[in-house]
């Protein structure tokens, strides 16, 4: 039973569906902002609530018509013992009740389809078998050809024409729709025709007619006609020689009746319904087994009944009585009366043997087509196809566990220890249930994500500390994804959100598990309903009671409203980030599908005359530079009117982008290049005369930041672009080296896992630390120093400050740590920080108090301490 | 061949006649029956060398009467059936029925039939006062052509005198692959005439129906050769 069954329309199920989703956005968005959380949490958490209000409520509105198609396409397979099952009582489910019964009788007229076809050709046999016997004996000469065995012949022959016959007014008659005909038709008259037919047949046998030549019926008279021909046939059948058949009729204030009896040996009570069924009669006595099935037909279509009832006690033998009612419209020509056929009479069963029909007899009648995908197995189609039997539940918990660890220790604390634990957690928990979790790749890509994740808790520099852990993300996604090629690390990104929508079917079903039975649901459950208990009575009595409320407040942190809803919502978070990853893991996207090899370029000038001219290009200003660097700076002044210093400065980042430019063109050249010896000698002398250029332009720009900085200074963020210029060089270099050795499927790879240890390098110089360091250094050659620029920089470089620069210098330095970075005191052991720790150790040996701009006197204006001393600085021993 | 007696048991007069004019014709003496309980009478009093059944009989039916007939004689018994349904004919073979034929069929193969079945009689006949009469083992497996007993392990096994008859051909050249249509000749006693497709079924029937008393891994079936008996390896 699902929520919404009790809605008898799907308007009104969309309806609560949306509703109740504006409910919990609203209540969501109140609640959020009364507590002060912000909108980039409060707006995720919304948009998983809905979905899951979704996956709540609209799960019965599309199940049963999934579980119809897949029943639709057994029975296309012949299978029709498929049923949908469904609780819900809208347009669906009412759909899906007359399915269901539209699948039954399907089964039913199969059935009787199978079987009247086991029993038809049974029925052909028997009379087939006696004509081939008769007439293979003539044949052989075994039995003279005389009139006698010709005749037996012949009365084989004619029993195989009735039995066509018959069955042929049978199908007629079942097809459906039959079109009575009706007139005034004398009954007596009709009676006595038919006795005479029957009689010219062959039965010998006595009629005795008590029916009153007034008895005028409406009937169809060539129906009737057919009725009473075979209730004749079939009483003078049974009736004992010499004894007559006792026909009466009468009429009757709506219509009329008509008896046959004769003084055979009777129909047995139990087996009064059974002879009217298709070869229910005893065939023994010459009949097909289809007269008293055709005799009942033509009775139910003009509305009466056929029956045989009790005979009187002293005349014993079988009494059938039709009743028929006088058809009420009156026949105009062009107007024919339409009646809708009864119920087709069953087969009766096999005289003996099992059953024709049965599971095992039904053939196939298609061969069985795919199931086209349904919900989300649509949207992803092949990119992301689902696995049956992923593991479910176990994951889910995980997932909430660390969401519950985030929410609990995340919450309002500054990086550090407990950001690594809980995204080490989510790591654990994603890679645990990672399907390439033994892959070689998966586990370096894993290793070297926790320690990229490290400078969170050993920096205090927020930008490298993100850099880290964004490089981290990447590298573990790409990881699990088994990714290889560039395009493949995108779609592994890209994939990382997309598998909030992809995963969500999974996480209804591993979400349904916890209603059913089992151990994990079942501990699932009692810790779910344990909590509530625990949090909703301890709530409840701390309340009532002082006493027990101080208890309470010294074993739970303090909590306030506000901050129990942020940690809620970070909690929520962080659970669904890292439930996407973990189905990520569990069942990756095929970030590398079958590419169609590239066809190579026909002509070989068609990618090396654009190659050429990019290595001319970079010839060209490889010479601007050797002017540039070997003439002197008067040369550039003149010549641009820049100084030397802004000249560096304006083309480091075109060079940059050249570089990146270069390695595209590398990567597109070698792609379309035609598998000849030729052509890899020209490839590699190009691209490799390219890729020298290119070292040489990286080796230029990185002069170029050095000139730079040793004129303006050095900031954390020039040590970053050179690092990653760096890294870009490493890159050409592998280009050349790997590339050249012909493994460049495994180029993507390397540059990332170098690019990896590039950032894990640039945090373990500690960026900031270098930064002022190198400052410093400056400032002991020339005198000059912004003190300014080592106020903004972060924790990191404390220690160095506070032991190369003066006291007061460092004091002045470092004066807005402790308001700032230092200025978390609570949770002291959750946010450990090895970089703020340590400026703690620095900022001990200085006189912090003296640095503050604090008034001498109320009425005094503010003085600066540090004012003087950071123009000092600045000024330079010259100023 | 000629002057044995032969018991027609079809409830449909012309039928029977038929099958009568023909067999008296051939050499057989026959006796009619037109229901079950007279057949399993006139079985006893006259003692047929051979039983042409019915299945479908007013009284009881023809597996019924197969099996009284059994159980006081073994006695060949060719069963006739308006149903050509597998389920059908094994049941006819489980109650001990030696052969099936389908209606509608011809004379011929009728007199063909019943002429195989008393020739194996004689072939069987033949064997019990042989000199080859060893038990053979294979396995857990105990075939003795003697007493005409199969033990398994402990438990004997009921067959059929066809279904023995095929079990020893097979346990004779254990591991080889007899083809049906060796089969027939030396179990049925048929020619190459008689090959047809109709034939080499009755031998697959035969086969299904010893499967099912003796074990299904005993009996490899080779595709479109014929079987070897096999031990089976557990």
């Amino acid at each position: 039973m699902r929520l919404l069954d009790a809605a008898t329309s799907i308007k009104v199920k969309l309806g609560a569906l949306v509703a109740v989703s504006v409910v919990v956005v609203a209540l969501l968005a109140t609640l959020g902002t009364a507590a002060g959380v912000p909108v980039w949490l409060t707006l995720p958490v919304a948009v998983a609530l809905t979905l899951g209000v979704t996956q709540l409520l609209a799960a019965g509105m599309v199940a049963p018509l999934r579980s119809m198609t897949e029943v639709a396409q057994r029975m296309a397979r012949g299978d029709y013992s498929g049923r949908v099952r469904t609780t819900s009582s809208d347009e669906v489910g009412r759909l899906a009740g007359v399915f269901n019964q539209m699948a039954g009788d399907l089964a039913l007229v199969e059935a009787e389809r199978r079987d009247l076809i086991a029993t038809v050709s049974h029925e052909l046999r028997t009379p087939l078998a006696a004509m081939i016997a008769v007439l293979e004996n003539l044949a052989d000469g075994v039995v003279p050809a005389d009139a006698p065995h010709l005749h037996g012949a012949l009365a084989q022959a004619e029993r195989l024409r009735q039995l066509v016959t018959d069955l042929l007014e049978l199908s007629r008659l079942e097809a459906g729709v039959t079109r009575l005909q009706p007139g005034e038709i004398p009954v007596r008259a009709l009676v006595t025709e038919c006795i005479a037919e029957v009689s010219s047949a062959g039965r010998t046998g006595e009629f005795d007619l008590a029916i009153d030549d007034t008895l005028i019926a409406r009937v169809d008279e060539a129906r009737l006609r057919q009725l009473l021909i075979n209730i004749l046939d079939n009483a003078a059948r049974h009736a004992p020689t010499g004894s007559p058949v006792h026909v009466a009729a009468a009429r009757t204030p709506t219509g009329w009746w008509l008896t046959v009896a004769d003084r055979g040996p009777g129909v047995a009570a139990d087996d009064r319904e059974r002879v009217f069924q298709r070869f229910g009669t005893d065939v023994a006595g010459g009949g097909t087994g289809l007269g008293l099935a055709v005799a009942r037909w033509v009775a139910q279509l003009h509305g009466g009944t056929l029956r045989f009832i009790d005979p009187a006690p002293d005349q014993p033998g079988a009494l059938l009585r039709l009743e028929l009612p006088d058809l009420t419209d009156p026949p105009t020509p062009s107007e024919v009366t339409t009646v809708t056929a009864p119920t087709p009479p069953t087969v009766a069963p096999p005289p003996s043997g099992p059953p024709p029909s049965g599971p095992e007899a039904y053939v196939p009648l298609a061969s069985g087509v795919p199931a086209p995908p349904l919900g989300m197995d649509s949207v992803f189609g092949s990119f992301w196809p689902e696995r049956p039997g992923l593991a479910g539940l176990r994951v889910v918990v995980a997932c909430a566990l660390v969401g519950v660890l985030a929410g609990a220790t995340m919450t309002f604390t500054a990086p550090g220890l407990s950001w690594v634990l809980v995204l080490c957690g989510a790591g654990c928990a994603a890679y645990l249930t990672a399907r390439h979790r033994r892959s070689a790749f998966t586990i370096a890509c894993t290793a070297l994500a926790s320690l990229l994740v490290l400078p969170l808790m050993l920096l205090d520099a927020t930008g490298i500390a993100l850099l880290g852990v964004f490089a981290a993300a990447g590298v573990f996604l790409i990881g699990v994804t088994d990714a290889r090629t560039p395009a493949g690390f995108l779609l592994a990104g890209i994939s990382w959100p997309l598998s909030s929508l992809r995963g969500l079917p999974w996480f209804g079903r591993a979400l349904r598990v916890v209603g059913t039975g089992g151990r994990t649901p079942a501990v699932v459950r009692t810790v779910v309903v344990s909590l509530i208990a625990l949090g909703v009575f301890g709530a409840l009595f701390a309340s009532a009671d002082a006493l027990f409320a101080t208890w309470i407040d010294a074993l739970v942190p303090s909590l306030s409203f506000n901050d129990l809803v942020t940690r809620i919502f970070v909690g929520c978070l962080v659970f669904a980030v890292t439930l996407a990853a973990a189905y990520l893991a569990l069942n990756p996207s095929r970030v590398e599908p079958d590419r169609r090899p590239v066809d190579a370029l026909g002509n070989r000038f068609e990618w090396l005359i654009p190659v050429l001219l990019v290595d001319a290009v970079f010839g060209l200003f490889l010479i601007a530079q050797a002017t540039a660097v070997f003439g002197d700076h008067d040369y550039v002044e003149d010549t641009t009117g820049l100084t030397y210093a802004d000249y560096v400065h304006q083309g480091f980042g075109q060079l940059t982008v050249a570089t990146l430019l270069t390695l595209f063109v590398v990567w597109a050249a070698a792609r379309k290049v035609k598998d000849a010896p030729a052509d890899h000698v020209w490839m590699r002398v190009s691209l490799g005369l390219l890729c020298v250029l290119t070292l040489i332009v990286v080796g230029s720009a990185l002069h170029r930041m050095n000139l730079y900085q040793e004129a303006y200074g050095f900031t954390t963020l020039r040590v970053t672009v050179d690092v990653f210029e760096g890294w870009l060089g490493v890159v050409v270099l592998l280009v050349m080296v790997v590339g050249g050795l012909g493994h460049g499927r495994r180029l993507p790879r390397l540059a990332l896992v170098t690019g990896a240890v590039a950032v894990l390098g640039l945090a373990a110089i500690n960026p900031d630390a270098w930064v002022a360091g190198r400052n410093i250094d400056r400032y002991e050659a020339n005198g000059t120093l912004d003190i300014y620029y080592l106020q903004s920089l972060s924790a990191d470089a404390a220690p160095v400050i506070a032991k190369r620069l003066p006291a007061d210098a460092a004091a002045c330095a470092l004066r807005h740590l402790p308001d700032n970075q230092l200025s978390d005191d609570h949770d002291e052991a959750l946010g450990w920080n090895l970089g703020r720790s340590r400026a703690e150790g620095a900022l001990s040996g200085l006189d912090m108090d003296g640095v503050q701009a604090t008034a001498v006197s109320p009425r005094a204006p503010q003085v600066d301490p540090c004012g003087s001393i950071i123009d000092a600085y600045a000024a330079g021993p010259e100023g | 061949m000629s002057g044995q007696r032969v018991l027609v048991v079809e409830d449909d007069r012309v039928i029977n006649d038929q099958l009568t004019e023909r067999l008296r014709a051939e050499g057989y003496l026959v006796t009619q029956a037109f229901d079950g309980p007279s057949a399993v009478a006139l079985a006893t009093e006259t003692g047929p060398a051979v039983v042409l059944l019915d299945v479908m009989l007013p009284g009881f039916d023809g597996h019924e009467v197969c099996r009284r007939i059994q159980a006081e004689r073994p006695v060949p018994v060719l069963m006739l059936t308006a149903r050509d349904d597998e389920a059908d004919i094994l049941v006819g073979l489980g109650v001990g029925a030696d052969d099936y034929l389908t209606k509608p069929f011809r004379m011929r193969e009728v007199v063909a039939r019943i002429a195989a079945l008393l020739r194996r009689v004689d072939r069987a006949a033949e064997l019990a006062t042989s000199t080859d009469r060893s038990p053979l083992v294979l396995g857990v497996m105990c075939v003795d052509p003697g007493r005409r007993r199969t033990t398994i392990g402990d438990a004997e096994v009921h067959l059929t005198p066809t279904e023995f008859d095929l079990l020893v051909c097979l346990a004779r050249e254990p591991g080889q692959v007899l083809t049906r249509e060796r089969l027939l000749a030396e179990v049925w006693g048929w020619g190459e005439a008689a090959l047809n497709g109709v034939a080499t079924r009755t031998v697959d029937s035969h086969v299904k129906a010893l499967r099912q008393k003796v074990g299904a891994d005993w009996i490899r079936t080779v595709h479109g050769v014929g079987y070897a008996l096999e031990v089976p390896t557990s």
